[in-house]
């Protein structure tokens, strides 16, 4: 059994436009131990599924509306809530791409770190002070006695976002979840962090839901990836596979559009138009407007996620296939 | 982009000119139509009394404090009379054309002057804005009532000064919010756009921070115009507002404020006139605001539905 | 020889007070030929931010010149000025902030040429408004909505056509596709290199993506703590960077290919970027480059070319 299994989750919110659907269909698992890196572009439903799992979606507008996540056996769309708050933050973290709004400006961030613990009451009160200034050390925060009594705006970008890495791991978690957590830092600060993330990780073998637009961060650090499009998975494959042979066509052009930093292309070979409405979604397979490869039958049927070959699938009716 | 509004956008350019647009948007916003028919009828009023179309609002003793809703008798009296016997009808349509006026002469004046100079210390700071600032704050530390009262105590009670006074009175508000305004406007991006192709500071004033100004300086004068009239009605009160035998909707409030537990309609329809006109201004205020703004267009086809 | 289209000397830019300036730019010195693009990377506070403001006159220069066609940027006003402008437009990051969204697209485009009245008679701007919607992916009917009508890729589309408007001789894009989704970046990249050789633009490329940089520019400069540190051909700031930090700059960069993972090496910086109001002494990168030795903290390097790396001006002491 895996560590988080979603079958099937459809969450819909309802606007002044109509009601939109976020997600529609998406299923996936994760092992423990294992990097899933969730791949697609403002809009696709990346980080709704973030929020469904850590139960963040506000009712109303938002509404599960069908689907389940099963987590260690258990489905958490069932468990009431006090059960379901205790799990978010102690056994499933998430961490923000917005340190500074995720973190309270009027407390020290030491404070908040220590507050972690008292809100799940598993760490003896006088254990706090030394745990906190461990994960402050851990996430290589310099001089932790003095920097823990500081607040959240006198640390930089990068120093802010190890103080919500070390928040997140401070229960050790099974599951951590990280939404876009280096889209706002530099890319010198961003080596930092993926380094920092990663060995956090593997200190406590828990499993990794990594939401990303940066297809580099994908291969730097991802087991496995699913790549999504207008609320659904198009695609779910090992990332050396994705990389090399990208079968849908949503997946091929996004590899295609990349200019590379170590290669020199004449011509960078775009995705036509823009990322459809999700008011107005396109009737069948919502990539089929973009997409060069579309017949009559994609505006008729949204093709199912096939297995295509060991860990692979593929929601498409003319997959690519690589000569 | 939504269907629905893409619809609403494509009637628009259908739609001959600006009016006819007008017209379709307001049709979406039943408070707002509910709001123009109740303003309609008070300029309707209005203009019945400048031409003299109604009947005299002569004294009866027959029909002192006579009760409304007594339909035997003439349909001005329909709404009762007052302790003179004058039909309530008449005489609040008659105190219409003068609580609306002051009230309309009195806002605009201060919209504008402190929209201008709101702006100007907004826009260019400076020493000319610390002097606007100052002099607004220094109005603003006193009691506006005690500054209404002591202006008109020393230039005599009449409807010029107490249009001055309360203009003046209100200005501060408006310089602020224009300000703060302003400032906020002179940092996006679009400003920065126009000053690279060229823009001088008029233009830029005119073409970008103005609009982007204006809807809020509108909805804070709806907001206004009820408490200018409940000011005035105030001064009047006091007797150096409005003096009889003219009459206003907050004079005769206060007039029937005596007569509250014998003849209750005398306080109760001039109340409801300014209860009813304020928040007409303040829904077409609000409505305005969001026809001039393509971005909110949304919450009228939504409100359609 | 020709002479070059911008010609930028020791221009510096300090914010605050004279007696604890913020050095945001401090004697920054380059030129750009015409029809050549230019890119600068560097990373939030390193001053491309104030040094594009500072060249498009949106800010005073505290000390230095700008010539743009022998004209001096930093001095200019009044009718110098505006013909300036003329010749030098700028496609903003964020296309939701460039726009005004009250204005119409029509509107939004010829405002260029209610600001210069003489470049197109009023009768023409109907037709030209279409041909630039034309030239940048758009569509005449386009003319008629409103900015929040579009997508982000279509609104940076605008800000180009409305850049173009009074046809430039330099264009300034400043993060021109950051503010873009992924699969639009690229669509936006191409129609910038389309419509500069079609013009013969020359442009000043800002951007923190470096394979953007790389695909669009000719040659390449790189900025620090409000200095420039290295530049060069693109070539030899990519494959062979003689300065620390374009290194560890160039090497932090992921690459979308799993399969080098781990054969890179690597360049961790450690710590965050010191504060400009406050600039370490000497070498302003040594606080957090592995080379740093006592001459660091003592003197200035001065932006050399070496014999090693011929095109190649790189400021540091220890250069590879």
């Amino acid at each position: 059994m895996a560590l988080l299994e979603i079958k099937d989750l459809q969450v819909s919110f309802d606007t002044a436009a109509g009601r939109i659907l976020a997600l529609n269909g998406v299923s996936f698992s994760l092992e423990r131990g294992e990097v899933l890196a969730l791949l697609g572009e403002s809009g696709s439903g990346k980080s709704v599924t973030a929020a469904a799992i850590m139960d963040l979606i506000p009712d109303p507008p938002g509404a599960i509306n069908e689907g389940t996540i099963h987590f260690d056996g258990a489905d958490i769309l069932r468990l009431p809530q006090n059960e379901r708050r205790d799990l978010c933050g102690s056994r499933i973290a998430l961490i923000f791409q917005d340190a500074l709004a995720a973190l309270n400006p009027v407390y020290p961030v030491g404070w908040q770190i220590a507050e972690m613990f008292r809100i799940h009451g598993r760490t003896p009160e006088v254990g706090i002070d030394k745990a906190v200034l461990d994960l402050l050390t851990a996430v290589g925060i310099p001089d932790p006695i003095r920097r823990a009594r500081q607040y959240p705006h006198e640390f930089s970008g990068g120093m802010r976002q190890r103080i919500m890495i070390a928040m997140a791991v401070a229960l050790e978690p099974d599951i951590i979840i990280a939404d876009e957590p280096t889209t706002a830092l530099d890319v010198t600060i961003q080596a930092q962090i993926i380094d920092l993330l990663d060995r956090v990780r593997k200190r406590s073998d828990a499993g990794m839901i990594f939401i990303t637009h940066d297809l580099g961060v994908v291969a730097e650090l991802a087991d496995r990836v699913a790549v999504m499009y207008a609320g659904r998975i198009v695609e779910t494959a090992d990332v050396f596979e994705l990389f090399e042979d990208p079968r849908h066509p949503y997946s091929n052009g996004l590899l295609a559009s990349q200019p590379r930093m170590d290669s020199e292309e004449a011509e960078l070979l775009p995705i036509p138009g823009s990322a459809p409405n999700p008011a107005a979604l396109p009737s069948g397979c919502a990539f089929r407007t973009r997409c060069p490869r579309s017949a009559d039958i994609c505006a008729k049927d949204v093709p199912a996620l096939q297995s295509m070959g060991p860990g692979r699938q593929v929601a498409c009716h003319f997959p690519v296939v690589s000569a | 982009m939504t269907e629905a509004t893409s619809e609403l956008l494509g009637e628009r350019k259908a739609a001959s000119g600006r009016f006819a647009w007008f017209l379709r948007a307001l049709r979406g916003d039943p408070m707002a139509v509910a709001a123009t028919i109740w303003l309609l009828i008070v300029v309707f009023a209005i203009l019945a009394d400048a031409l003299s179309l109604l009947g005299e609002n002569r004294i009866s003793l027959k029909a002192r404090n006579l009760p409304p809703f007594d339909f035997s008798q003439a349909w001005t009296l329909w709404l009762g009379a007052d302790a003179l016997g004058r039909p309530l009808l008449v005489r609040l349509i008659q105190a219409a054309s003068t609580t609306i006026g002051i009230a309309l002469v009195t806002v605009l004046t201060s919209l504008v002057g402190g929209t201008v100079l709101g702006v100007i210390a907004g826009y260019f700071g400076g020493i000319i804005g610390n002097v606007i600032m100052r002099i607004s704050d220094i109005i603003l530390g006193f009691p506006t009532l005690l500054v209404a009262l002591f202006g008109l105590y020393l230039f005599g009670p009449s409807v010029l000064n107490l249009i001055l006074v309360l203009a003046i009175t209100r200005m501060p508000a408006y310089i602020r919010v224009a300000r703060a305004e302003t400032l906020e406007a002179r940092e996006r991006l679009f400003v920065d756009a126009a000053k690279v192709f060229g823009g001088g500071s008029l233009w830029i004033l005119r073409v970008h921070i103005l609009p982007s100004v204006a809807p809020t300086m509108l909805t804070l004068a709806s907001v206004n115009l009820a408490m200018v009239m409940l000011f005035e009605s105030g001064l009047s009160y006091l007797g150096l507002g409005i003096q009889p035998p003219a009459v206003s909707w907050g004079l005769m409030v206060a007039q029937g404020q005596g007569y509250l537990s014998s003849a209750w309609w005398l306080g109760f329809f001039p109340g409801l006139a300014v209860m009813l006109t304020t928040m007409s201004f303040n829904l077409l205020a609000n409505w305005f605001r969001i026809v001039n703004d393509p971005s909110q267009h949304w919450r009228l086809v939504s409100r359609r539905r | 020889m020709n002479k070059p289209l911008l010609k930028v000397e020791n221009l510096s830019r300090h914010f605050g007070s004279a007696q604890a300036p913020v050095r945001a730019v401090e004697n920054v010195s380059f030129e750009i030929a015409r029809g050549e693009t230019l890119g600068l990377v560097g990373e939030s506070g390193c001053g491309k931010t104030s040094l594009v403001r500072t060249l498009l006159k949106l800010g005073p220069a505290t000390s230095g010149r700008a010539f743009l066609d022998d004209v001096d940027i930093t001095t200019a006003s009044g009718k110098q000025l505006h013909a300036l402008r003329r010749k030098m437009q700028v496609v903003f990051q964020d296309p939701y902030q460039s726009l005004n969204p009250r204005m119409r697209v029509d509107r939004l485009i010829s405002e260029p040429w209610a600001l210069h009245p003489d470049v197109l008679p009023k009768s023409r701007w109907r037709d030209e408004t279409v041909n630039l919607l034309e030239s940048v992916g758009l569509r005449a009917e386009h003319a008629e909505r409103y900015p929040s009508e579009f997508s982000g890729g279509q609104r940076q589309r605008l800000g180009i056509a409305r850049a173009l408007a009074l046809n430039p001789t330099l264009l300034v894009c400043d993060e021109p596709v950051s503010a873009l989704d992924v699969s639009v970046q690229a669509q936006v990249v191409n129609l910038l290199a389309k419509l500069r050789s079609e013009r013969n633009l020359a442009m000043l490329f800002v951007a923190h993506d470096l394979a953007v940089v790389r695909h669009v520019s000719d040659r390449v400069m790189v900025m620090y703590l409000g200095k420039i540190i290295e530049t060069g051909p693109k070539d030899a700031i990519f494959n062979a960077p003689a300065h620390p930090y374009t290194q560890a700059l160039l090497s932090a960069v992921p690459t979308p290919d799993p399969k080098l993972r781990g054969s890179r090496k690597r360049i961790v910086l450690q710590g965050d970027l010191p504060s400009p109001a406050n600039p370490p002494s000497g070498c302003r990168f040594r606080t957090r480059c592995w080379k740093a030795t006592s001459i660091c903290a003592e003197q200035d390097p001065r932006l050399i070319e070496r014999t090693a790396a011929p095109g190649l001006l790189t400021a540091c002491h220890h250069a590879d």
